[in-house]
C-alpha cells in the first residue's frame, strides 16, 4: 500500500514538473507573440520610435546635405532645392510608405509632381541668373530635378520596411492562431494540475514555478543582449537611420525585460500569498 | 530534537524551496531556449549570417580618418631621393597636400579619395593613382564651381605646385583637353613616368550636370623622388 502510494506520488510529481515546464513555455510563447504583435508587426510602433528618435528631422537634414552635394557641382545655389523640400511632407510620405508596406498595398509617390516642383524652382533660379531655359539647359535642369526626386524617394523608402511589412502580413494570422491555442492549453493544463493534485498548495507551487520560469525566459536573453550591446555596432552610415534602428531594437528588448520582471514579481507575490495562507492555517491548527 | 537537527531541517526545507522556485525555473528556461533554438534553426541560421554582415566588432562608424598632414615649410622643390619608409602615407579622407597654379586663383587643399563629401572640402585625388614623387600618374579633380573654378584660365607652360608633407613638387602644363568622362584613353594609370592630371567638369559656365571633363595635363619638373626599395 505504501509502495503504491509512493509510485502514485512519483507519477504525480513527474506530471507536475512536466506541466510546470509546458505552462511556462506556453506563457513565454504567448507573451512573446503579444509583444511582437505590438512592436515588430505593428506599423504604429515603428512610427512612434521614428518620432522619439528624431528620425524625421535627421532624415530631412541628411536629404538637404545630399541636395547640397547635387547643387554645388551643378553651379546651383543649394537653397533653391532645400527651400522646395518640405519637411512635413517628407514625414507624411514616410508614414504613408510604412502604412502601405504593412497593408501590402502599392505605395505610389507622385514623383512626376515632385520632379516638376524642383524643375520649376530650378528654372526660376536659372532665369534670375540671366539664363534662357531652353534646349540643353532645360534638359540639364530636368536631369537635376530627376536626380533630386530620386534622392527624395530614397529617403522616403526606408530600407527593409517592405520586408518587415510582408512578414507581418504573412505571419499575423498564424500568430493569432498560435496565441489562442497557447492560451487555451495554458488554461487546460492549469485546470488539470489543480484536479490531479490532492493538495492545493502543490498545484499552486506548480503554477508559481511556471510563472517564475516564464519570467526568466522572457527577461534573461533580452537582458543579456541589452547589456552586451553588440547591436549598437550595426553598420549603418545614415545617422538618423542608425538611431532609429537602435531605438527600435532597444524598445523591443525593454518590453521583453519588463514583461519578464512583471511575471517574476507576480510569481513572488503568489508565492508569498500562498505561504502566508499556509502559515496561518498551520498556526490555527 | 536538538537545535542542530532543527537547523538541518530548516536548511533542507529552505534548499528544497530554493530548488523549487529558483532552480527548476532556471532549468526550464535553459531547456526552453534550447528547444526554441532547435526548432527555429532554419530561421535563426540565415538571420545570424545577416547579422554577422551587418554588425561589426568595433564601435566606430567613421568612414573617413580626416587627418590633416603638416605640409613642408619650403617654397621650392629640393631634388633629392627620399626613402619611402620616411613617408607617412595618407588614408582615405586625409588632407595630405595643397595644389596651386601660378597665374590663376587655384590654391586648394588636396584630399586622398574622391567622394562627394571630399570634393566639397577641396581637390580630391583618385586613390587608384600614385602620390607625388612615386613616378606615376597623379589624378586630382575638383568642382568647377568651387575649388577649380579658375582652371579654365590655365595656359600651356603654367607651373603647378603640389606641397606635401614630404616635399614640394613642380609640374609644367603641357596639354589641355576636353574629354568624355568615360574615355579611358584620356589618362594612363600605368605610365612609368611622373605626370599630373587635373580635371573638372566642362563647360564652365553651363548650369547642371556636365557631360564633359576638362583635363589639364602637366609633366614633372622637379621635386624629391621617392625610393620605394627603402
Amino acid at each position: 500500500m505504501g509502495k503504491k502510494l509512493r509510485v502514485k506520488d512519483t507519477r504525480v510529481k513527474a506530471i507536475n514538473t512536466l506541466s510546470a515546464f509546458l505552462i511556462s513555455l506556453l506563457f513565454f510563447i504567448s507573451t512573446s507573440i503579444i509583444i511582437l504583435s505590438y512592436t515588430v508587426l505593428s506599423p504604429r510602433h515603428i512610427i512612434i520610435v521614428l518620432g522619439k528618435r528624431d528620425f524625421y528631422k535627421n532624415s530631412y537634414y541628411e536629404l538637404c546635405e545630399q541636395l547640397e552635394l547635387i547643387a554645388e557641382p551643378a553651379g546651383i545655389d543649394p537653397d533653391v532645392l532645400i527651400q522646395t523640400t518640405d519637411s512635413d511632407k517628407l514625414k507624411k510620405d514616410i508614414d504613408n510608405y510604412i502604412a502601405a508596406s504593412f497593408k501590402q498595398s502599392v505605395f505610389s509617390l507622385d514623383t512626376d509632381r515632385i520632379e516638376a516642383e524642383y524643375f520649376n524652382a530650378l528654372s526660376a533660379y536659372a532665369k534670375n541668373q540671366g539664363y534662357t531655359v531652353d534646349g540643353e539647359l532645360a534638359e540639364n535642369l530636368r536631369n537635376i530635378a530627376n536626380a533630386v526626386a530620386e534622392k527624395y524617394l530614397q529617403h522616403v523608402r526606408l530600407p527593409l520596411i517592405d520586408i518587415v511589412g510582408a512578414l507581418s502580413a504573412s505571419f499575423k494570422k498564424y500568430l493569432a492562431v498560435v496565441l489562442i491555442f497557447s492560451l487555451v492549453l495554458i488554461f487546460t493544463l492549469t485546470c488539470c494540475v489543480f484536479i490531479i493534485n490532492h493538495w492545493r498548495h502543490r498545484a499552486m507551487r506548480v503554477f508559481i514555478q511556471s510563472i517564475i520560469s516564464s519570467g526568466i525566459m522572457l527577461s534573461a536573453l533580452p537582458a543579456f543582449v541589452l547589456i552586451l550591446g553588440k547591436y549598437k555596432h550595426i553598420n549603418i552610415l545614415s545617422g538618423g537611420l542608425y538611431l532609429f534602428v537602435l531605438g527600435y531594437i532597444e524598445s523591443i528588448l525593454k518590453l521583453f525585460i519588463c514583461s519578464g520582471i512583471l511575471a517574476l514579481l507576480l510569481g513572488v507575490l503568489l508565492m508569498l500569498t500562498a505561504y502566508r495562507k499556509m502559515y496561518r492555517r498551520a498556526l490555527s491548527h | 530534537m536538538t537545535v542542530f537537527n532543527m537547523l538541518n531541517i530548516k536548511k533542507s526545507k529552505f534548499s528544497k524551496k530554493l530548488m523549487a522556485f529558483l532552480g527548476m525555473p532556471l532549468i526550464f528556461s535553459v531547456i526552453a531556449y534550447v528547444l526554441v533554438y532547435f526548432f527555429a534553426q532554419p530561421l535563426i541560421s540565415p538571420l545570424l549570417a545577416v547579422t554577422n554582415l551587418a554588425f561589426s566588432s568595433n564601435a566606430g562608424r567613421e568612414v573617413y580618418s580626416g587627418k590633416v598632414f603638416e605640409l613642408v615649410d619650403i617654397k621650392e622643390p629640393v631634388d633629392e631621393t627620399i626613402p619611402a619608409s620616411s613617408i607617412s602615407f595618407p588614408k582615405y579622407g586625409d588632407q595630405y597636400a595643397r595644389v596651386c597654379i601660378e597665374g590663376t586663383k587655384v590654391d586648394t587643399p588636396v584630399f586622398f579619395g574622391d567622394s562627394k563629401e571630399l570634393l566639397k572640402k577641396g581637390a580630391a585625388q583618385y586613390i587608384g593613382s600614385k602620390l607625388p614623387g612615386f613616378g606615376g600618374t597623379i589624378i586630382i579633380g575638383a568642382h568647377k564651381t568651387t575649388h577649380f573654378k579658375d582652371l579654365e584660365s590655365v595656359k600651356i607652360g603654367d607651373a603647378v605646385t603640389i606641397v606635401t608633407s614630404y616635399g614640394v613638387y613642380k609640374y609644367t602644363v603641357n596639354d589641355l583637353k576636353v574629354v568624355d568622362p568615360k574615355d579611358t584613353t584620356a589618362y594612363d594609370l600605368g605610365a612609368d613616368h611622373e605626370n599630373l592630371i587635373l580635371y573638372t567638369c566642362y563647360p564652365f559656365n553651363m548650369m547642371g550636370f556636365s557631360k564633359k571633363r576638362y583635363f589639364v595635363y602637366a609633366e614633372y619638373t622637379s621635386g624629391p623622388v621617392v625610393d620605394v626599395s627603402k
